[in-house]
């Protein structure tokens, strides 16, 4: 099993290096890496080593992009006509769920790592005065930790709603409202201004240590659900939609 | 020893009020190129999904060198190589690349999935754009390769939808060299769905004709041309008048009578000498350039058979 997940994992992780390495692939991976690991965290400063603020943008970031990947390993393979082709193969139904998740997870998580690399050189050369800054114990383990467990939910909730999308765009839509109703709390919070304060305080000031502990356990029981519902549900008899 | 390499009992398969398959009865022989026959949607692809496991029967079942394809399916897929609806080819990837994936995924060792690569993508004329992607081939360059892909790991049973679609007729002649010598060499057994009559008409030992999920025959193309389609005359000439004709018609051996470009058709009850018959029409006023003898096409065949359940229907 562990060899038939090596070999969807290897090849799903080829198919996105290959799919993002023409220049415009290189400019977006660009773009992100200046922006979202340079000039936001440099200006956010030593909130963005000491608070929540960079816990909850990295796990923000893997549900945003893992998303787009996972759906397109599982809707997008069946658009492209090869789902039926490697379902034909001797591959467990456990060993292509898995590498294609592994993949996904592996690729979006790596990304989202970089900026995590890439936004302490930029603290350090903005305001580090000679001096080395790094991340607070709980934003250096939180951090990469919660952003770990979302990616890991949102491709089980992306497989589990590629399971029934005919196409990448279907799947694509009903993953935003679902990432939409997960944070609507967020958005309305927002538009009130008590909510807004609160939110705000709870950013900035909030015990990160106590709040990745919960919000870790929160996301590895909703991601093991997720993951376990996923695995549960595919099999190559459901994934024929026709 | 079984030596029956795919036998279906009553397989049936639904989709909502839809039947796809409906109480199908095969045995296809091992080391056979078995043709299976049928217009669009006549249940063709369903087959292949269900013989390979892909969907479970509604009812019925069907076994693939003795394992049950509700059971056992894994066991069927570790020994088939199936080129299917579509090729199926990760358009990203190069061709090398393509080969390498379905060798890793038959757990193919590095040295063996090497050589294999280069002997397949040689044959089809592929080796000097190996490492390619894809995307940017013409289709009939990846039909070749997506059936080098259903090669790839020697399996005992090759399951084909349609190959030979989008190759030129050189690729096509020469594919069908290959899978005979399949057949011959390596006792292989190929299922092979398609609608390229004369290609069955070569290729296979065994045919069968599905509309709307039913099996209406099975047999071996020769024999099929035997119980389904009459003798038949063709004459080339000039003169082939109203009168003529009528004549023809008369004639109690003559079934039917049709012209067509100059080329007179007569199909016949059975087997006679033709010498009076055209003695007949010289003597009628026409004029004879050319005769031949014939039995059916199994393209005949098909048509006769489809006919007849258009009407029965």
């Amino acid at each position: 099993m562990l060899t038939d997940i090596r070999t969807v994992f290897r090849k799903e992780f080829k198919e996105l290096i290959v799919a993002t390495s023409d220049r415009a692939g290189i400019i977006r991976l660009l773009i992100w890496v200046v922006f979202f690991g340079g000039l936001f965290p440099a200006q956010s400063g030593r909130a963005w080593l000491y608070t929540l603020l960079p816990v909850l943008f990295w796990s923000w970031m893997s549900l945003f992009y893992v998303s787009s990947l996972a759906v397109s390993a599982f809707a997008g393979e069946r658009e492209r006509h090869t789902l039926e082709t490697l379902l034909a193969t001797r591959l467990p139904d456990g060993a292509i769920l898995l590498g294609k998740v592994l993949a996904s997870v592996a690729y979006g998580w790596g990304l989202v790592m970089i900026t995590y690399v890439t936004a302490v050189i930029a603290i350090n050369l903005v305001i580090g005065q000679g001096r080395f800054l790094f991340y607070s114990p709980a934003v250096a383990l939180g951090g990469p930790l919660m952003s770990l467990l979302a990616a890991l939910l949102i491709t089980g909730v992306a497989v589990l709603v590629s399971m029934r999308a005919g196409t990448q765009r279907q799947a694509q839509m009903a993953l935003y409202v679902v990432s939409l109703v997960l944070f609507l709390p967020l958005l309305l919070s927002q538009s009130i201004p008590a909510l807004q304060a609160w939110a705000n305080d709870l950013v900035l000031n909030a015990n990160t240590g106590s709040f990745v502990l919960v919000g870790s356990l929160v996301l590895l029981l909703a991601a093991a659900i997720a993951l376990g519902l996923a695995r549960v549900r595919f099999k190559r008899s459901e994934l024929i939609l026709d | 020893m079984n030596n029956i390499a795919i036998r279906t009992e009553n397989l049936t398969r639904d989709f909502g009020s839809v039947r796809a398959v409906d109480h199908l009865n095969l045995e296809v022989p091992k080391g056979i190129v078995f043709g299976f026959l049928g217009p669009n949607g006549s249940g063709k692809t369903t087959t292949i999904r269900l013989l390979l496991g892909l969907l479970d029967p509604t009812e019925g079942r069907a076994e693939v060198f003795g394992y049950d394809t509700r059971t056992q399916a894994a066991e069927i897929r570790e020994r088939a190589g199936a080129l299917l609806e579509h090729n199926g080819l990760y358009e990203r990837l190069s061709a090398q690349d393509n080969l390498d994936y379905f060798g890793r995924i038959y757990r193919m060792p590095a040295a063996e999935r090497a050589a294999r690569i280069e002997e397949l993508l040689t044959h089809f004329g592929l080796w000097e754009r190996r490492t390619q992607i894809v995307k940017d081939w013409s289709k009939g360059m990846q039909q070749k390769l997506a059936i080098a892909r259903a090669l790839m790991h020697r399996p005992p049973l090759v399951i084909l939808d349609e190959p030979t679609s989008g190759l030129d007729p050189i690729a096509a002649a020469s594919l069908r060299d290959d899978l005979l010598s399949l057949v011959e060499q390596e006792g292989v057994t190929v299922f092979l769905n398609t609608h390229n009559l004369p290609e069955a008409e070569k290729l296979c030992s065994l045919v069968g004709v599905i509309r709307q999920g039913k099996l209406l025959a099975v047999d071996s193309p020769d024999r099929l041309r035997a119980q389904g389609g009459s003798p038949m005359v063709e004459i080339t000439g000039s003169g082939f008048t109203d009168d003529v004709l009528a004549m023809l018609r008369s004639r109690p051996e003559v079934a039917a009578v049709e012209v067509t470009n100059g080329r007179l058709r007569l199909d016949l009850h059975e087997q006679i000498e033709v010498g009076p018959l055209v003695t007949a029409i010289v003597t009628a006023g026409a004029q004879v350039e050319e005769i031949r003898k014939g039995s059916a096409s199994l393209e005949d065949v098909f048509l006769t058979l489809m006919r007849e359940e258009s009407q029965e229907a």
